[in-house]
């Protein structure tokens, strides 16, 4: 596995979508365990993580979403997501998804690996950049 | 004239809070950079073009 960040070809449907004026936010976070088990690194045809932990955390309840600015205005699609482990786990993919099973894959990330520990807390702040 | 527009940049950042309190914070664990270059290769570049000027 090795680290890699993609906007996966499902999340280009879920732009025009959203641009349309119909589809649901990508604002479902996930995290995983297994890219490093499978060796894989996030690419662009991902639809789903190697394993997941957990259940997605849905807005409201453990993720907050927001347009930011970075350059210009409101060009930062930004996710704050946070979950808690129940054990010793080595987080090592993250994927946001526009339902809370199944849907579209947004991002896809294959990360420097995190280790934690029972009761951890892991707070990922994802900005999604956009530029002309 | 060339019209782009798309995702420039993503970057995941993140911190571990333990169960005392203890904040870890990891920085930058995620990025996606719309150049073959990375950001440490672009600010060496920036450096280096400084050190010529």
């Amino acid at each position: 596995m090795a680290a890699a960040t993609v906007l996966c070809n499902t999340g280009l449907s879920i732009i025009t979508n959203r641009i349309k004026g119909s589809g649901t936010e990508p604002a479902y976070f996930a995290i995983g365990t297994g890219a490093t088990g499978a060796a894989r690194t996030a690419a662009v045809t991902d639809t789903t993580l190697s394993s997941q932990s957990g259940s997605r955390v849905a807005p409201g309840a453990g993720v907050t979403t927001a347009q930011a600015t970075t350059d210009k205005t409101n060009d930062t699609y930004r996710v704050i997501g946070s979950v808690t482990a129940g054990s010793t786990l080595t987080y090592d993919e993250i994927g946001l998804f526009d339902a809370s099973t199944s849907g579209n894959m947004f991002v896809s990330a294959t990360i420097t690996p995190i280790s934690v520990i029972a009761g951890d807390t892991v707070q990922f702040t994802i900005k999604v950049k956009f530029a002309n | 004239m060339k019209i782009s527009i798309g995702v420039e940049e993503i970057t995941i950042e993140a911190k571990v809070i333990s169960a005392d309190g203890t904040v870890r914070d990891l920085g930058i664990v995620g990025q996606y950079l719309d150049t073959d270059l990375t950001k440490e290769d672009l600010l060496a570049l920036t450096s280096l073009a400084e050190d010529l000027t």
